[in-house]
């Protein structure tokens, strides 16, 4: 049996899958593209200049989502705040699966003295805890949304190295590995067949979590007043913002709310699409 | 694994240890001298002091912050490598003193973190295979995605506002005591439980997927069996390496847990070392969480062999695990 | 007192009167002593060494553990506290202090010449050695020496007129400290169980950077002489306890598990005013919150473009939006108490009509995208928010749309301190500079027109403005006070014509936030508590 061809989760994974929760999460994937392809179509409202004679205003008919303390729709400045908080997750994630998946790669199929180097280069990237690291090179290279995103991506190349590491060791040990090596096969044929089909799966699933991560972690230097300056809108930033203001708790739940949608949306589509294949 | 093969082994990952742990600090130091500004500047600088550029030139000559990078960089490094951690620069302390006041708080705080994220995933990959399959085990796998989708200073700030400020079941003066502890370690311990249960679910399916499990199924084996014998076991692997990363997750969101419990400790001292630019304390608690480090992966490394039998061929045959 | 009339007299009382407050409560219910107060802070981070390490937190701890050789109030004048009396030559540069006799320092030792002078010559020089600075508000330029007459004199002298010196002396970093506690080793000066003062209080216990706890000192019989509460402290013990996030302090000043918190954002005061929690915002004395203009930024030079963002400020809007009524409006660049401050409201004055043709004037049509142009040149610039000042970023985001109105596109950048000092001290591409000072005696405004004597030169215009060099010169050398007031009279009114100071808000960077409860506690000129004379109701 190969492995390729067998999918675990397949049958099991379906348990839970209703069609239904796929096209909803269909529905949300193909509204937050909207969101940050065309905004404008969505709202009509300034998501950057406000009336502040309508500051704080619980969500309402014309406010659906309330307003913020300058009086700026917050339905508006989420729409608008699409296109950079999803952009930055995906800068992030790229970042540390392209890098730390190749460093992991090499460190556990080549062995020897490359594992060795490498190792010791994620071993210390992983010694700095992962938030301090971001929030020690975002204060170097300025409170940009892409150098927060390059801080989260680089912060958690370890985690995606080391994970990569230990998958492709566990395959490649395996009988069927092992017994196509014997049997002649070249590295690069036993690494494209075996190898990497086998280990993409925990990868692929750490991705995707990195993905959410990256935008909570974004949210997190905002919170230790890191962030973006105003009138930025990303999402992470409109929650840590928000929460200075406990007296109008829609401005956390609201963009919170969007956040753990879409991260729940893009995870599900995920699992699906695997299964699929 | 033989006694020939473990002690070279052993003897060569301590070597490697001090070397990460030397990298850390340098590593540290090189990132910290591209941040504008030193930390003496950055107090005297407030515009309420009204303080010329020239006037704080002794000052920050006093410090040595006026000498070329690699001769600071040579200087802190000797100096720790025969343990002196220096003088904070904020608080005009020892820095070993500082560690040791903040180190106990965070220990304690980051190990009732690792047990609450255990057990919790724990339970949902349990969940995720006993459940009932349409509902339940649909809402355990949502469940990791969900807490990891939240910002971890909402959990926590929405934790601290319903059992300390509505229930009083703690007080935000006395972030120390018992119950107090157990809810900033569950603010801290949710996000690393989702995904050490993310990948337990995923290697959990993968066990239940294989020939032998459904023999044993056949077998009439009840599910805990099923689930502690054939499925727990195999997974064990990828969980002690999410643990061991976890370390550095628990180092890193106690910055953003000690800062809303108003607790005292390595994560809180990180940020005001972060926030003032106080090299030496920076510095010393980067090599502190290099050390943690390394320590926790040796252990994960000397696991590995016992917990998988395939592993152990491969370290006996010479090649590092 | 019933919770209705409390919550009453609180809403009567509004900010102006709140120091009155406690007078008028006290009447009607007797002092109490014993207790314990909770107070919330939001950093300890400074540390607890010398000089400059007494910030604006660590100085509301040092307020209750360490006495002041005077007490200043909120008009700027000076009274007795460890010095009874004081007496200065006609040229206002030499001063004699007479302590007072008894005090002592918590080790014992007495408060005596021999110590307080040792204070003033550590504040004047600092201690490189040590690395210690001078103390950044104290007239060094113009210090000569102390000298110890006999047990209970000091001579201190200066080189020039110092009128500055006496009200300096009851500054929030002007504390003294016991001899042994000034002579420490360099790697021992934060550790605040070896900083002896002579306070009300003293330590019992602390943890860096998180708590201290101040126990009544039951000796005590040296407050200022101004305040109505003599002898020992009523309170028994004052636990400082830091809780970073602001909102986190008000939820747990909320919910009764502390009875005071410092600096609580002001728009969630009002659901805290309605549980009958006061917001105690202290009159300061120092400059108000605003902006000083560098002349030498591309097109500042122009006084035509500086008023117009004079007056495309609508500073009722940044009360409105930002602040409560606990905010008093601008009048010039003074906080409204300075005794020199004068109204000058009306060149503040809201008016986007004048600003528009004042830019139109100066060459700068709009664009079609709003945006104000002058041949290839937008007018635009980074504003940068002040990491000072908590409401800093609020307000500038106001006004950036303000200034949005008349076609000035202001991009606003939200930085850390050293991001700050690194991108806006001595950077002469960024107009706006956000001043955030406080001072005891208005002589420093002398200081910051020019560069003259070490001067801060806020506009850069150096000593290239007769006026301002006039000005500068004559409140410099001014030997008494009312000559001098008139003199800064005239500096307020050119700066603000001139559009060289653009002022915002008042500036408030202590405002205490505490339960109806809290009663009998008084302030210093800069807003620093005392809670010698509180007490807490039952």
């Amino acid at each position: 049996m190969s492995a390729t061809t067998f999918s675990p989760a397949g049958r099991r994974g379906r348990v839970g899958a209703q069609p239904l929760a796929v096209l909803l999460s269909f529905a949300v994937l193909a509204l937050v593209v909207g969101w940050s392809a065309a905004p404008w179509l969505f709202t009509g409202n300034d998501p950057f200049f406000g009336v502040t004679a309508r500051k704080l205003l619980p969500p309402s008919a014309e406010h659906w989502l309330g307003t913020d303390h300058l009086g700026r729709d917050l339905y508006a400045r989420i729409v608008h705040g699409t296109w950079s908080s999803v952009t930055s997750a995906l800068i992030a994630t790229v970042i540390g699966l392209a890098v730390g998946g190749l460093l992991g790669l090499a460190s556990g199929f080549l062995g020897g003295w490359v594992d060795t180097v490498i190792g010791r280069l994620i071993d210390m990237l992983l010694a700095i805890p992962n938030f301090l690291l971001a929030v020690v090179i975002v204060s170097a290279f300025g409170f940009q949304t892409i150098n927060v995103a390059i801080a989260t991506g680089v912060a958690s190349v370890a985690v995606f190295a080391r994970l990569m590491r230990s998958e492709v060791m566990k395959t490649s040990t395996a009988v069927f590995v092992e017994a196509s090596a014997l049997a002649g096969g070249r590295p690069a044929h036993v690494l494209l067949r075996h190898v990497l089909p086998n280990a993409y799966r925990s990868v692929v699933a750490l991705a995707v979590l990195q993905f959410g991560t990256s935008i909570l972690t974004i949210a997190g230097l905002a919170f230790l007043g890191y962030g973006d300056p105003p009138p930025a809108a990303d999402w992470g930033l409109l929650v840590a913002n928000g929460k200075d203001y406990p007296s109008s708790p829609w401005l956390v739940f609201a963009p919170a709310a969007v956040i753990v949608v879409t991260v729940l949306a893009i995870n599900r589509l995920s699992r699906w699409i695997r299964h699929a294949a | 694994m033989s006694r020939q093969s473990f002690l070279p082994f052993a003897a060569r990952r301590l070597g490697h240890a001090l070397v990460v742990i030397l990298l850390a600090y340098s590593f540290t130091f090189l990132i910290i001298s591209v941040l504008p500004g030193d930390p003496v500047s950055n107090m005297l600088l407030d515009p309420e002091n009204g303080f010329t550029e020239e006037e704080i030139a002794p000052i920050i000559a006093h410090y040595g912050l006026d000498r070329p990078v690699l001769e600071q960089w040579w200087r802190a490094i000797s100096r720790f490598a025969l343990g002196d951690l220096g003088i904070s620069l904020r608080a005009s302390r020892p820095v070993s003193a500082m560690l040791l006041e903040a180190l106990p708080s965070t220990l304690v705080l980051a190990g009732t973190a690792m047990l609450v994220a255990l057990l919790l995933a724990l339970a949902i990959a349990y969940a995720s295979q006993s459940l009932p399959r349409r509902w339940g085990q649909g809402v355990a796998r949502v469940l990791p995605a969900l807490s990891l989708s939240v910002p971890s200073f909402v959990i926590g700030l929405v934790l601290i506002q319903v059992f300390a400020f509505q229930l009083g079941l703690f007080r935000i003066t006395d972030p120390n005591g018992a119950a107090a502890t157990v809810f900033a370690a569950l603010a801290l311990g949710i996000p690393v439980s989702a995904q050490i249960a993310e990948v337990l679910i995923a290697n959990l399916d993968h066990e239940a997927g294989q020939e032998y499990f459904a023999v044993a199924r056949a077998r009439g084996l009840r599910l805990s069996q099923l689930f502690a014998r054939h499925q727990l076991r195999p997974s064990a692997l990828p969980v002690v390496t999410m643990i061991a990363v976890s370390i550095g997750e628990l180092l890193g969101g106690s910055l953003i847990t000690e800062t809303i419990f108003g607790r005292k400790g390595v994560g809180s001292l990180v940020q005001s070392a972060v926030v003032t630019q106080d090299f030496p304390v920076l510095q010393s608690l980067v090599s502190l969480a290099a050390v943690v480090f390394v320590l926790v992966n040796l252990a994960a490394d000397l696991l590995y062999p016992l917990l998988d039998p395939r592993l152990r061929r491969r370290a006996a045959a010479g090649r590092p695990a | 007192m019933p919770l209705a009339r409390r919550a009453l007299l609180t809403l009567l009382s509004g900010s102006a009167a709140l120091l009155a407050a406690p007078a008028v409560a006290q009447t009607a219910s007797p002092r109490r002593s014993g207790g314990e107060l909770t107070f919330l802070i939001g950093s300890l981070d400074s540390g607890w060494g010398l000089n400059e390490k007494v910030d604006s937190y660590t100085g509301i701890v040092w307020g209750q553990l360490a006495d002041k050789i005077v007490h200043v109030d909120d008009k700027g004048e000076a009274t007795p506290w460890i010095a009874e009396r004081w007496e200065e030559n006609a040229g206002q540069s030499e001063f004699i202090l007479h302590l007072r006799a008894g005090p002592s320092f918590a080790d014992g030792s007495p408060v005596d010449a021999r110590a307080v002078a040792a204070n003033i010559e550590l504040w004047a020089r600092g201690d490189t050695s040590r690395g210690v600075g001078r103390l950044g508000l104290f007239p060094s330029s113009t210090y000569k020496g102390s000298e110890v007459l006999d047990d209970r004199r000091v001579r201190v002298s200066f080189t020039r007129p110092t009128l500055s010196f006496i009200p300096t002396l009851g500054y929030h970093k002007t504390v003294l400290r016991s001899l042994a506690s000034l002579n420490l080793k360099a790697e021992e000066l934060g550790n605040l169980d070896r900083q002896i003062g002579s306070g009300p209080f003293t330590l019992q216990s602390w943890l860096e950077g998180d708590h201290v706890v101040l126990r009544r000192r039951p000796d005590y019989n040296w407050g200022p002489q101004a305040l109505a509460h003599q002898g020992p402290a009523s309170l028994e013990r004052i636990t400082f306890k830091v809780v970073k996030d602001a909102a986190i302090r008000a939820a747990a000043l909320q919910a009764g598990q502390a009875q005071i918190a410092l600096n609580i954002a002001p728009h969630e005061l009002r659901p805290l005013k309605a549980r009958g929690i006061r917001a105690v915002a202290p009159d300061s004395l120092g400059f108000v919150s605003g902006f000083s203009v560098n002349t030498r930024a591309p097109f500042f030079d122009d006084v035509r473009l500086r008023q117009a963002l004079q007056h495309a400020i609508d500073r009722q809007e940044i009360l409105d939006t930002v602040f409560t009524e606990d905010w008093k409006p601008v009048t010039t660049l003074l906080q409204p108490n300075v005794p020199e401050a004068a109204d000058l409201s009306a060149l503040l004055a809201y008016d986007p009509e004048k600003s528009n043709r004042l830019l139109e004037e100066a060459g700068w049509q709009r664009g079609a995208d709003g945006i104000r142009a002058r041949g290839s040149d937008k007018l635009r610039f980074n504003l940068f928010a002040s990491p000072w000042v908590g409401t800093s970023k609020q307000v500038d985001e106001v006004i950036v749309q303000q200034l949005q109105k008349v076609g000035i596109a202001a991009r606003l950048q939200v930085v850390d301190i050293a991001t700050f000092n690194a991108r806006v001290r001595n950077n002469d591409s960024v107009p706006l500079r956000e001043i955030s000072r406080s001072f005891l005696d208005a002589g420093v405004v002398g200081n910051v027109l020019t560069d003259a004597d070490r001067g801060d030169n806020w506009f850069k215009l150096g000593q290239s403005n007769e006026t301002l060099n006039r000005l500068a010169q004559d409140i410099a050398t001014a030997v008494d006070r009312r000559s001098r007031a008139e003199t800064l009279k005239e500096a307020q009114r050119y700066v603000l014509e001139q559009g060289l100071f653009i002022p915002t808000a008042q500036l408030n960077q202590r405002l205490y936030v505490q339960a109806g409860t809290v009663k009998g506690e008084a302030y210093s000129g800069g807003g620093y508590a005392l809670y010698h004379g509180a007490w807490l109701d039952a």
